[in-house]
């Protein structure tokens, strides 16, 4: 059990680390389609194809991080109004759920990356299958980060022993940055 | 099959499967039931809804956020408000609103204004001895101006779930982010008057003139924004790239307090309310696609049609359906869904694509506000520590100003609209 937790917290920050290279390439690329469309003139036409594609590789990458630090979107209220076993086991559930769904999405995802293999993305001459590899490959990732999240609550039988938080609340604060994680709003 | 959908997603919600996965395995049961659909779909359609180039400001927006709140933006930003408005009882109060009407033209999210202004404001009401609660609830409400003003994810998402021009929805999102602003305040000026709160607001304020030429720089971002957007420089997604490079500029370079060891932390949270966010979108466009081809909003159209005989009718059921829907469902996934549905159906009773936006948004934003879902209430009282239980008595008074602005952004059509024509010249 230890073998893996420390297995998952590698796998995790490599997904993590790797998803921030992505977002840093997609932020600088729209940067400089704009100084191209300005200065030249003109806007790069592969620019805007590159950092579509890095976006998507920084989400699917990101969802692994994004259940270790318990950001993902949920509505924990049943789950907090039980007692403490019945909630235990509905967040078991909902994380088995989450893996089937990811099961899913890593099997269809790897379907359609081999479907699209002979399409190239417009203005390059790479295969799309580049990018759809986003979604087994992240798949992958997500799969074994709710592992560790279904783990961790096991072995300590407590539900909130599942998200390591993403960094250490200030004194002022108290914990909870499960809201946090992204809203759209 | 729809019923299958339906009753699947709220079993999943319930159980607390991420709204993101609830939204992708109630399809995948849509699409096993339906005898000629490939389950390919659900990798096709979720890769499709997120490969889109107007989406990627909303990752680029939550980056010069999450850049700017780090950058020293926050506190120059609560020094203005209160320099400009702390002078009368209630002030500290009042420079709550204008603070998050500030700081809601660099931020797209409603979440992220509360913890970046609520952090500074709700210890400072709290030493000017204001309740808790109170403190709490007027910056649970305040912080739903992140989302009229530009830049707003939420307004993105209806811009692309509807083929809406995103700038004017923009540029329509400011009348209605100033009526709520000034309702606000009005409010809270109008309780601490009763109350007798906020007594010795008059004391520890910056001068004006200090502090505008601080909080200048901080400015300049939603300048580079909006102005780009009205002047029809930039596209929002432009906007938003050059919003990144502002927010570094004004934090490396004026303020200097941003620093490089501060962005691996500054990185990893936006990539994470990205996913967290994104994930819902690509899950629901793979849904609103299912919903779509099994001609139910036709059906809902036709029904609407034989019910609902006036426009003012139809905004009223559509005012009521998403104040419900608003308190139980997270806001993008119920604007990807709702509004392809609802936005034909408005068109055809002669309601403008970009007003009906808005009152779409102040509609769904009313939910963060309300229990039990209410997001931004979650935000303030983890700022404030306290039970969310706490908060609730106290906004009955917020939740139904907004309830007002809401009706009259609803039925008065130039609030949203006359920028609109000034602005953009008609459309």
């Amino acid at each position: 059990m230890r073998f893996f937790q420390s297995f998952e917290r590698h796998s995790t920050s490599i997904a993590l680390a790797l998803s921030i290279a992505f977002l840093v390439v997609a932020a600088a690329l729209a940067m400089w389609q704009v100084t191209t469309r300005f200065v030249l003139g003109q806007p790069s036409t592969w620019s805007e194809v590159i950092t579509r594609s890095a976006m998507i590789w920084a989400i699917f990458l990101g969802v692994a991080a994004t259940y270790r630090h318990g950001s993902m979107i949920a509505m924990e209220i049943v789950q907090r109004s039980l007692p403490r076993r019945l909630g235990l086991a509905l967040f078991l559930t909902a994380n088995v759920l989450s893996a089937i769904f990811f099961a899913i999405l890593f099997w269809q995802g790897w379907g359609m990356t081999e479907r699209v293999a002979p399409q190239k993305l417009a203005a390059l001459e790479v295969s799309i299958a580049w990018v759809y590899a986003a979604l087994p490959v992240g798949s992958i990732f997500a799969l074994i980060a709710i592992a560790g999240c279904i783990a961790r609550a096991w072995s300590s039988r407590d539900a909130s022993a599942a998200v390591i938080p993403l960094e250490p609340a200030p004194a002022s604060l108290p914990v909870s940055a499960k809201t946090s994680g992204g809203d759209g709003a | 099959m729809n019923a299958a959908i339906a009753l699947s997603l709220i079993i999943l919600i319930f159980v607390g499967v991420p709204i993101a996965i609830a939204i992708g395995l109630a399809s995948v049961v849509g699409i096993q039931l339906h005898d000629r659909l490939p389950m390919l779909l659900v990798a096709q359609r979720m890769f499709a809804g997120i490969d889109s180039f107007p989406l990627m400001a909303i990752p680029l927006f939550i980056l010069a956020g999450n850049l700017m709140s780090a950058g020293g933006i926050s506190q120059r930003l609560v020094d203005l408000a209160k320099a400009m408005v702390g002078g009368i009882q209630g002030g500290l109060a009042c420079s709550c609103v204008l603070t998050c009407l500030m700081f809601a033209s660099v931020s797209g999210s409603s979440v992220a204004t509360t913890f970046a202004i609520g952090a500074i404001l709700i210890p400072a009401m709290v030493r000017h001895a204001y309740p808790k609660p109170f403190a709490a609830s007027i910056q649970a409400s305040s912080a739903e101006l992140g989302v009229l003003i530009p830049p707003s994810i939420p307004l993105i998402l209806y811009g692309v779930a509807t083929d809406t021009s995103i700038g004017q929805l923009f540029v329509a999102g400011i009348g209605p982010g100033i009526l709520v602003a000034s309702a606000l305040m009005v409010t809270v000026i109008v309780i601490c008057r009763i109350r007798g709160l906020g007594l010795q607001d008059r004391e520890d304020r910056p001068s004006l003139r200090a502090a505008t030429l601080s909080a200048l720089p901080a400015l300049m971002v939603p300048i580079i924004i909006i102005g780009g957007i009205y002047l029809g420089v930039f596209t929002p997604t432009e906007a938003s790239a050059a919003a990144v490079a502002a927010a570094l500029l004004v934090g490396f370079g004026f303020y200097r307090e941003l620093s490089w060891r501060d962005l691996p932390m500054i990185l990893k949270r936006t990539v994470i309310s990205t996913t967290a966010i994104m994930l819902i979108i690509s899950a629901a466009a793979l849904f609103s696609f299912l919903i779509a081809r099994s001609g139910l909003p036709n059906e809902i159209a036709a029904w609407f049609n034989t019910v609902f005989e006036s426009r003012f009718a139809f905004l009223l059921a559509v005012n009521l359906l998403l104040l419900v829907v608003g308190m139980f469902i997270e806001t993008s996934a119920a604007i990807l869904v709702l509004a392809p549905i609802l936005a034909p159906i408005a068109i055809s009773y002669g309601v403008d694509p970009v007003h009906f936006g808005l009152i779409v948004v102040v509609n769904l934003a009313l939910g963060m506000i309300t229990p039990p879902l209410g997001v931004n209430l979650f935000a303030a009282c983890s700022v404030a520590g306290i039970p969310v239980e706490r908060i609730i008595p106290q906004l009955l008074w917020f939740v139904l100003v907004v309830f007002g602005c809401l009706m009259i952004i609803t039925y008065v059509p130039a609030i949203t609209l006359a920028p609109v024509d000034l602005l953009l010249g008609g459309g």
